[in-house]
């Protein structure tokens, strides 16, 4: 398949998943009281660095809720931050929000990872930190089929909390979106965290936190999604250790997908993540502390169990609440005839 | 003795050149593709600047797209397709069609190198993405490569290249977008100078209030001193066939309804930066402005060539300055659009006419006859073309002379500058004769101004008083200083009639030089 046509079929795949219920439940009932706190203690001033594909329903959203900062006059987001990979996209983003704090055509990843070779986009986007919400939302595997273990996307997020601790951001929050599909998975990477995982699993106190659940090699089996949550939440706190902050999880959300067009069959991982500082940027890491920091904070991420979102869909009448809550959403988005 | 001979090349480079540089401003380069999505019978446009970086440009509009191979058509031989027909119109909402989609899409070398177009045409269930490449055309070795060598092989000069690709769409799907990247450095550095975001008006001031409050913002000299944002905003706002602000482009002139129900008819809207763009043309600025509307600027002339000019348009007068600047002169729009901007100039009226020109402000709406003038630019004319010549004619005989259709516009000014000076002055003289007997005679409160400095057959009667002055005296003083005549007179009486002369007479001086300063 020629390389467009495959990038339209992702975009259209992409599209009718933005507006589904699993989808804005985690909004609804994971992002949405964090936007709150920050909007509290902010008045309204959340700066938000956001992946927020074309529609940009978290934009509205959070601003329909009056938890983010808009200027309805100047048809203004001055805190929030967009990059968009695909020209296509970026276009639609840029035209229907009109001016943001920062608008990036471009590859995450790449800007961060390689940034000789954007140099432009690079310094913009540094220049532009701290945030106090980063929404990952990745579409994809954290570590791809035919990666290396530590891959570009693992690299760009230890970036991201570099960055962060370097503009001497006190508090923040990661969401965190990823997929779990064990057919397109890298195994070397796979493997490796299987490793930490049991390695971990030396420590009494870590074992007795990670309950009664498979064993790392059979949870990577059986149990992918659940082995990937539990194994990536461990490597943001490894790596924020090292970059001055303690991290814990605050929710984490699972929920299955079927693609329509016959591919692999998927689950989805959203991690809502708190860091906090404990090392001022400019200061010596001190690594006893850095690896006391981790160690606490391995039974917190073992004790920790996601919430099934489809299992909370099927209460009573929830599905239509949760789209009611959209709905002023896809309205705007109806009346704003932006095309595509 | 032997003549030697050789031959001139050029260099493809300056073809290149010429191709990617043709237009005076980048806002020249957006106004064609807001053209052609006005013949695509595009209800919308979005133009995002991405300020205040303004590093990419995207543009987007939902008119009836275009085939892969139509674009390929367009492209393989820019400029080279016949014109359209003059009298054709736009399918949907029957706009006169402006024309030239290839130089349109050409026209983005002067915004950035390279770019990326996608479109999907209505009915066709397929979208394509090409990306265009100028940017080796544009080095410095490009200049190296002979023109001649390349016309003798096929008469074309290659000024980039594309390459194209297909992909399924929604059959009822219909677009044009355009991302530009790499923004030209100039451009942008003039869109981000410091001073000019400093002073001037940026995305984010231009949007408080939008439209209106932009033109008020920028209506008290002009729009350059704004900055290059502003610029931007003026001459896509100026130049493209959108509707005027309400009540534009003269307050209650019902004479100009028809302009405005033209614009409206054509249901075009163009959105920079998220917000909707007007015409910025709404005069007068203050309630209290005369002003005058010559709206009956018509012509309907059979050229020689076969060629029918057809005019439609209107001159503002008022007897203050047109701000901003650039509203001052004649915009000649041919099939709506904006050639150039406002020509202070009159198309180069021979004679001076001083203060006059900078009250002034019109519009002519050519519809027909005036396509050909258009130099390459799309911002001026070949002023040796013929339409254009009798478009000269027209606008000098309706400026200059007087015709069977009353005096010439100009004389009309004067005379009506002149009544309006008249009553001025009346106006003037009425208010300094009471601030003089204000002086003279301390309380303001005490005088009956209106019979302060009026001569009577008797003499002059002050206030309360009256002074003797010889009328004949009187008449031999100017016109203009009789009043202030009387007033000297009047303090000279008022001293002469106190019985201390040295404290008295220094009072005398002191309401002279008070009753100057009053004047």
């Amino acid at each position: 398949m020629a390389a467009f046509e495959e990038i339209e079929r992702r975009r259209r795949r992409a599209k009718s998943s933005y507006k589904d219920a699993k989808k804005h439940f985690v909004r609804l009932d994971g992002w949405l009281p964090v936007f709150r706190a920050y909007a509290r203690q902010k008045a309204r001033a959340v700066h938000y660095l956001t992946l927020c594909a074309k529609d940009a329903i978290d934009v509205r959203y959070f601003r329909i809720k009056g938890v983010l900062e808009y200027d309805a006059k100047q048809k203004a987001y001055p805190t929030v931050s967009f990059i968009e990979r695909d020209p296509q996209d970026y276009a639609v983003i840029a035209e229907s929000l009109g001016t943001t704090k920062l608008g990036i055509r471009g590859d995450l990843e790449a800007i961060l990872v390689r940034p000789d070779e954007n140099p432009n986009n690079s310094a913009k986007l540094r220049r532009s930190f701290p945030y106090d919400i980063i929404n990952l939302d990745l579409t994809g595997e954290v570590v791809r089929e035919g990666d290396p273990p530590y891959s570009q996307t693992i690299r760009a997020i230890e970036k991201i909390i570099e960055l962060q601790h370097g503009a001497n951001c006190p508090s923040w929050h990661m969401f965190l979106t990823f997929r779990a599909c064990p057919e397109t998975a890298n195994h070397e990477a796979d493997q490796e965290l299987r490793g930490i995982i049991e390695a971990n699993l030396q420590n009494a106190q870590a074992r007795e936190a990670y309950g009664n659940r498979l064993a790392p090699e059979e949870l990577l089996g059986a149990q992918y999604e659940e082995f990937l949550r539990i194994g990536i939440i461990k490597f943001l706190a490894s790596s924020a250790s090292h970059r001055g902050y303690t991290c814990s999880l605050e929710n984490s959300y699972v929920y299955a997908r079927e693609p329509r067009d016959g591919g692999p069959h998927y689950h989805i991982v959203k991690l809502i993540v708190r860091f906090g500082v404990f090392r001022l940027a400019g200061h010596l890491p001190n690594p006893h502390n850095v690896m006391a920091i981790y160690q606490e904070s391995v039974p917190a991420i073992f004790q920790s169990q996601p919430i099934d979102v489809v299992a909370r869909l099927q209460a009573n009448d929830i599905r239509e609440r949760i789209l009611e809550d959209l709905r002023p959403v896809l309205d705007e988005l109806t009346a704003q005839r932006i095309v595509e | 003795m032997a003549i030697d001979r050789f031959p001139i090349d050029v260099a493809a480079s300056v073809i290149a050149d010429i191709s990617a540089g043709i237009y005076r401003s980048p806002a020249g380069a957006l106004k064609e593709l807001i053209s052609n999505a006005f013949d695509a019978d595009a209800s919308t446009v979005h133009i995002s600047t991405n300020g205040p970086d303004f590093d990419t440009f995207t543009c987007t509009d939902d008119g009836s797209g275009l085939t892969a191979e139509r674009f390929k058509e367009i492209m393989r031989l820019i400029g080279g397709s016949a014109k359209r027909d003059k009298g054709e119109f736009s399918p949907i909402f029957k706009r006169p069609l402006i024309g030239r989609i290839g130089i349109g899409i050409l026209s983005i070398g002067q915004i950035c190198r390279t770019f990326e177009i996608f479109s999907s045409a209505k009915g066709n269930a397929k979208k394509f993405r090409a990306r265009i490449d100028l940017d080796p055309y544009m080095r410095p070795e490009a200049k190296r490569v002979q023109l001649q060598a390349r016309l003798q092989k096929d008469a074309k000069v290659q000024i980039g290249h594309f390459e194209i690709e297909e992909a399924e769409e929604e059959a009822d799907k219909h677009y044009t977008r355009v991302v530009m990247e790499k923004i030209i450095p100039g451009f942008q550095k003039q869109l981000r100078s410091q001073p000019m975001v400093d002073l001037g008006v940026t995305p984010k001031t231009f949007k408080k209030g939008e439209m209106g409050d932009f033109l008020a913002s920028v209506s008290h000299d002009t729009v350059a001193e704004h900055g290059a944002y502003a610029q931007l905003i003026w001459e896509l706002a100026v130049t493209t066939p959108i509707r005027y602000m309400d009540g534009g482009p003269v307050r209650n002139a019902a004479k100009l309804k028809d302009l405005r129900t033209r614009m409206e008819g054509y249901q075009f809207k163009v959105y920079l930066d998220g917000v909707e763009l007007y015409k910025p043309i709404l005069l007068p600025h203050g309630s209290s402005v005369v002003h005058k509307v010559y709206a009956n600027l018509n012509l309907d002339k059979q050229l020689s060539d076969s060629r029918t000019l057809r005019v439609r348009g209107y001159l503002y007068w008022q007897n203050t300055r047109i701000l901003p600047r650039e509203l001052e002169g004649i915009l000649v729009r041919v099939r709506n659009v904006g050639i150039g901007g406002f020509d202070s100039t009159y198309l180069g009226y021979p004679k001076h006419e001083g203060w006059k020109f900078s009250q002034l402000c019109g519009e002519l709406y050519v519809d027909d006859g005036l396509d050909e003038a258009i130099n390459i630019d799309r911002a001026s004319f070949r002023e040796t073309d013929e339409a254009y010549l009798s478009l000269q004619d027209f606008l000098y005989q309706r400026l200059g002379k007087a015709t069977d259709q009353g005096a010439g516009i100009f004389t009309s000014i004067k005379s009506k500058s002149n009544a309006i000076a008249k009553q001025r002055r009346t106006r003037e003289a009425t208010e300094r004769g009471k601030r003089s007997s204000e002086v003279i005679y301390g309380s303001p409160r005490q005088i009956k101004t209106e019979a302060a400095t009026k001569p009577t057959p008797a003499g002059v009667r002050i206030g309360t008083n009256t002074i003797q002055v010889d009328e004949e005296l009187i008449k031999e003083v100017p016109g203009r200083y009789r009043e202030l005549f009387v007033s000297v007179c009047a303090v000279i009486e008022k001293a002469l009639s106190t019985e201390v002369a040295v404290s008295r007479r220094r009072q005398l001086f002191e309401k002279l030089a008070r009753l100057f300063a009053a004047q």
